[in-house]
């Protein structure tokens, strides 16, 4: 599969452009991300990360289900009541 | 995978910011190049490059022991293209540009006018690529992803990783057949 010294697409790819990030660049772009992996690594960012992807979908999907049951309710109750 | 990477991948799982300097001192060139090449805008490609490594940060401690770090950058620098593509298309004033892609680098002045010259009809050959094209030509031929590698940076088999693979070289070989036409008819001398 990898390219063989005298493949001319390779050749030709080789010509591609390669413009390196410049250093300057490059150390922002890490100090930065340096940033959020101790960030993410705090106690209160996991709190953060569990209650939005699993606690407040769980909160805001069992609240639909108890209103729908409620609703259903309601509309059995009225429509006993009436006959 | 080597016993350095599973080492890095370990101190990575354990939100060691020493592992990370390490592991963007060995890929922040690749990874960069790779985007560039791949999106044919520099300013496009610093902008992805610094989404893919605040994802890579904020995804450490979810790696799996064996992960392959240098499939899994890649991976995640090819989807944050593949979703600014994406976005990018719903925006009408930059349909015009997705859609011809064109590049935007100029070869580097020290090169000779003939170097140049074949440098541009690459470049401009390579952006025409389908996208899928482009991302296994560089994958492959420029980064020499293995096979287990590209298929897992691409979510394909083997056997379609070498259809894809034959195909875009036969593209690439038609769009550079087509822009050297172009440069032999606009050539000095070339309609005596």
């Amino acid at each position: 599969m990898n390219p063989t010294p005298g493949d001319p697409i390779a050749n030709q790819l080789a010509l591609l452009p390669d413009d390196p990030l410049p250093p300057r660049a490059a150390a922002a772009v890490l100090r930065h991300a340096r940033g959020v992996l101790i960030d993410e690594g705090q106690p209160m960012a996991r709190f953060l990360r569990l209650w939005t992807g699993v606690l407040l979908p769980t909160v805001l999907v069992a609240c639909a289900l108890v209103y729908t049951w409620g609703a259903f309710r309601t509309l059995e109750t009225i429509y006993v009541a009436a006959r | 995978m080597a016993t350095e990477d599973a080492a890095l991948v370990a101190r990575l799982r354990r939100r060691e910011p020493a592992a990370f300097d390490a592991v963007y001192a060995l890929y922040q060139p690749r990874i960069f190049r790779f985007l560039l090449r791949l999106a044919g805008s520099r300013q496009v490609a610093e902008d992805l490059f610094q989404d893919t490594w605040l994802a890579a940060a904020r995804h450490t401690e979810g790696l799996a022991e064996d992960t392959d770090l240098g499939a899994w950058l890649f991976t995640i620098a090819r989807n944050k293209h593949r979703s600014h593509r994406r976005w990018s298309f719903l925006d009408f004033t930059q349909r015009e540009r997705l859609a011809h892609e064109p590049a935007e680098h100029a070869p580097s002045p020290d090169r000779s006018a003939e170097a140049r010259a074949e440098a541009a009809a690459v470049t401009e050959a390579f952006a025409r690529l389908a996208p899928a094209h482009r991302e296994i030509l560089l994958l492959v031929i420029v980064e020499g992803l293995d096979t287990p590698q590209v298929g897992a940076v691409l979510g394909l088999k083997p056997d379609a990783i070498r259809q894809r693979l034959s195909r875009a070289r036969a593209e690439l070989a038609s769009h550079l057949e087509t822009e050297n036409a172009v440069a032999r008819v606009l050539a000095p001398g070339a309609s005596r």
